[in-house]
C-alpha cells in the first residue's frame, strides 16, 4: 500500500514549485482526491494517483505507460479505471495549460521588478 | 680403552646392557610387529584390489542412479506439465462456467438447474450476483435451502479465512505484534521492541488468488445492498470478519447502517470494518483512562515522542486502507480519539467538510494543542494547520481564530496565528484574521 501522505506532500511540493501558487496546487490535489471519493478509492490508492500524477508532471514523459498501469494499482473495476484515466489525462492537460500561464506570469513579474 | 675420557652423557643404544635372553625376546617382539604390519599391508592391498574390482560396479551403480534421476526428473516435468495443463484446464473450465452462467437466462437458471448444483460450492462460487439474487427471491427454494445456497456460495471465503496457511500465519504474527505493542505501551520508558520497528502484519489478501477473489467480490462485484442483506440473514458470521467487511466500500457500509433489514447489526458491521482502527484506539484509551480517552492535552503529556512515532506508524497503515470520507464516518469514538486526530492532514480534513461546526471545532482544537506540544506535533497535523491558515479553502472549512482564544485560555498561553504561520513556513491567508 502506498503511503498516501508522503505522495500527497511530494505532489504538493512539485505543483507549488511549478505553478508558484499554493492555492492552485491545493486545487489540483483536491481534484485528484475528489475522483478518488467518487470511486471509493482508499487513501493508499489515492496515494498511487498522486504519485503517478507527480511523476507525469515532473518527468513530462511516460504518461501513457504510467496511466496504463493504473488497473494493477487500483482496487477499482476496469470500467472505473478507464474513467479515472480519462479524468487524470484531462487534469494533466489543464496543468500543462496553467503551467504555461504561470511561466509567463513569472516572466512578467521579473520584467516589472527590473 | 682406559685412556678414553669417561662420558656419562654418552647416548645408549639400548643393547649394551641387555642379556642374550632379553635380546632374543626383543627380536621376537620385533618379528611379531613386522608380521602384524605385513598383515595390515596385505589387508590394505586386498582392500585396494577389491576396490579396483568395485570401481566398475560403482560406476555401473552411478549410471543406474543417474538414469533413475533422469527418469524421475522427466516424470516430474511431465507431472508439472500435467498440473499446469490441469490448472489451465480448470481455469478455462472456470471461465467457461462463468461465461455460461452469465449467458444463461436468469429464469431458466432458477427453474431448470438441478437443485443439487445450488449447494455445490464450486458451482455457486461462480454464479453472478443477479442470478444468486433471483434464486434468493425464487419460490422454488425453501428458506432452509436458501441458507444452504448462500453457504455454498461463500464457502470459499470462510475456508480461506479459517483454514488457509496464509491467514493462520497472519493471525499468529498479528497476535504477537499486538501483545508486544500492549506491553511496550504500558511501560513508558522501555525501549521499542524489535517487532514494533517492523510494519504491522497486514491481511494477506494480495498474496493468494482466493484472497484477491474475496476482495474483488466484496469490493467490486457486490454492489447490491439486497445481496448483503441475504448474506446477513443466512450467514451473519461473515460480517464479523474484518477480512470480509474490510473490503466493502464505505458508501455500502453507510447503506447497511441505514437499512432496517440489518436489524441493529449496522453498527456492529461498521465496527468490524474499522477493526484495525479500534485495535489501536483501544490501546490508547486504556493508557489515557476512562473519562480522558479523548483528551488531546493528556495524550500529548502522556506519550513520549518515540511512543507517538510507533502509534502513528500503526495508525498510518490503517488510514491507507480507508477512504477519506470514511474517517469522518467511523463513529465519534473512533475519529475523536487523539491518535486518529493526530493523523489528520488537509486531505482527511476535507472529508469532514459536511460535518457540523462542533465536530470541526474538535479537530481544530486538537491541531492547536498539537502545535503547542512542539516536537510532538505530527507532520500530518502540521499540513492540516498550514492548510487551515494559509490556503483559501482553509478558513472556509473553519476559522482557526474561533478556537485559538479558547485554547489560549485553557493552556494559559497565548496562541498567535501569525507566529504559527511563521513557524510552519507559510503566510496567513489574508481573509482569515479579519473578522
Amino acid at each position: 500500500m502506498t503511503d498516501y501522505f508522503a505522495s500527497q506532500q511530494k505532489l504538493l511540493k512539485t505543483l507549488t514549485d511549478k505553478l508558484g501558487d499554493a492555492d492552485l496546487a491545493d486545487d489540483f490535489i483536491e481534484n485528484i482526491f475528489s475522483i478518488g471519493d467518487r470511486y471509493s478509492l482508499t487513501l493508499g490508492e489515492m496515494g498511487e494517483l498522486c504519485s503517478i500524477f507527480e511523476k507525469i508532471i515532473r518527468e513530462e514523459t511516460r504518461q501513457d505507460e504510467l496511466l496504463e498501469n493504473l488497473l494493477e494499482k487500483l482496487g477499482a473495476s476496469e470500467e472505473e479505471v478507464l474513467d479515472i484515466t480519462a479524468f487524470l489525462e484531462e487534469l494533466i492537460n489543464q496543468f500543462k495549460e496553467i503551467e504555461v500561464i504561470a511561466q509567463k506570469l513569472k516572466e512578467v513579474k521579473k520584467e516589472l521588478l527590473k | 680403552m682406559e685412556g678414553e675420557p669417561k662420558n656419562p652423557e654418552k647416548k645408549k643404544t639400548g643393547y649394551e646392557k641387555k642379556t642374550p635372553h632379553e635380546l632374543e625376546a626383543e627380536k621376537k617382539r620385533l618379528e611379531k610387529e613386522i608380521a602384524e604390519k605385513e598383515k595390515k599391508i596385505k589387508e590394505k592391498e586386498r582392500i585396494i584390489e577389491e576396490g579396483k574390482e568395485r570401481i566398475p560396479r560403482l560406476k555401473r551403480a552411478e549410471e543406474k542412479l543417474r538414469a533413475k534421476k533422469e527418469k524421475a526428473e522427466k516424470k516430474l516435468k511431465e507431472e508439472q506439465k500435467k498440473a499446469k495443463e490441469y490448472k489451465e484446464g480448470a481455469e478455462k473450465a472456470k471461465e467457461r462456467l462463468k461465461q455460461t452462467l452469465a449467458q444463461v437466462k436468469t429464469g431458466y437458471f432458477v427453474e431448470l438447474t438441478p437443485k443439487r448444483k445450488f449447494t455445490d460450492p464450486e458451482f455457486m462460487r461462480y454464479v453472478p450476483g443477479d442470478k444468486y439474487m433471483a434464486l434468493m427471491e425464487s419460490h422454488r427454494l425453501t428458506d432452509a435451502e436458501k441458507e444452504h445456497v448462500t453457504r455454498a456460495r461463500f464457502k470459499f471465503c470462510m475456508d480461506w479465512i479459517e483454514h488457509s496457511p496464509e491467514m493462520k500465519e497472519y493471525e499468529k504474527k498479528k497476535g504477537k505484534y499486538k501483545e508486544a505493542f500492549d506491553e511496550w505501551l504500558a511501560h513508558k520508558d522501555a525501549p521499542i521492541p524489535e517487532i514494533l520497528r517492523k510494519p504491522e502484519p497486514q491481511l494477506p489478501y494480495q498474496e493468494t488468488p482466493t484472497g484477491r477473489e474475496i476482495r474483488e467480490t466484496f469490493r467490486n462485484d457486490i454492489r447490491n445492498i439486497k445481496e448483503l442483506i441475504h448474506i446477513n440473514n443466512y450467514m451473519p458470521e461473515m460480517f464479523d470478519q474484518f477480512a470480509i467487511v474490510g473490503h466493502i466500500r464505505f458508501p455500502m457500509i453507510q447503506d447497511i447502517r441505514k437499512n432496517e433489514a440489518f436489524a441493529g447489526r449496522g453498527r456492529h458491521i461498521r465496527e468490524a470494518k474499522v477493526t484495525d482502527f479500534i485495535d489501536i484506539i483501544e490501546h490508547v484509551e486504556k493508557i489515557l483512562g476512562p473519562g480522558t480517552e479523548k483528551d488531546s492535552k493528556k495524550y500529548f503529556d502522556t506519550f513520549s515522542v518515540e511512543q507517538l512515532e510507533v502509534l502513528r506508524k500503526r495508525m498510518k497503515s490503517a488510514f491507507d486502507g480507508k477512504e477519506r470520507k470514511e474517517i469522518a464516518g467511523i463513529g465519534s469514538r473512533s475519529w475523536q480519539s487523539p491518535i486518529t486526530l493526530d493523523l489528520m492532514d488537509r486531505t482527511v480534513l476535507q472529508g469532514f467538510r459536511d460535518s457540523d461546526e462542533g465536530d470541526k471545532r474538535i479537530i481544530v482544537k486538537h491541531l492547536l494543542l498539537a502545535y503547542k506540544a512542539g516536537e510532538k506535533m505530527s507532520e500530518q497535523n502540521k499540513d492540516a494547520l498550514r492548510w487551515l491558515i494559509s490556503v483559501k479553502e482553509g478558513p472556509v472549512f473553519y476559522n482557526v481564530v474561533n478556537v485559538a482564544e479558547e485554547v489560549s485560555i485553557d493552556l494559559r498561553k497565548e496562541i498567535n496565528i501569525e507566529e504559527i504561520a511563521q513557524k510552519l513556513g507559510v503566510k496567513v491567508f489574508s481573509g482569515i484574521v479579519v473578522d
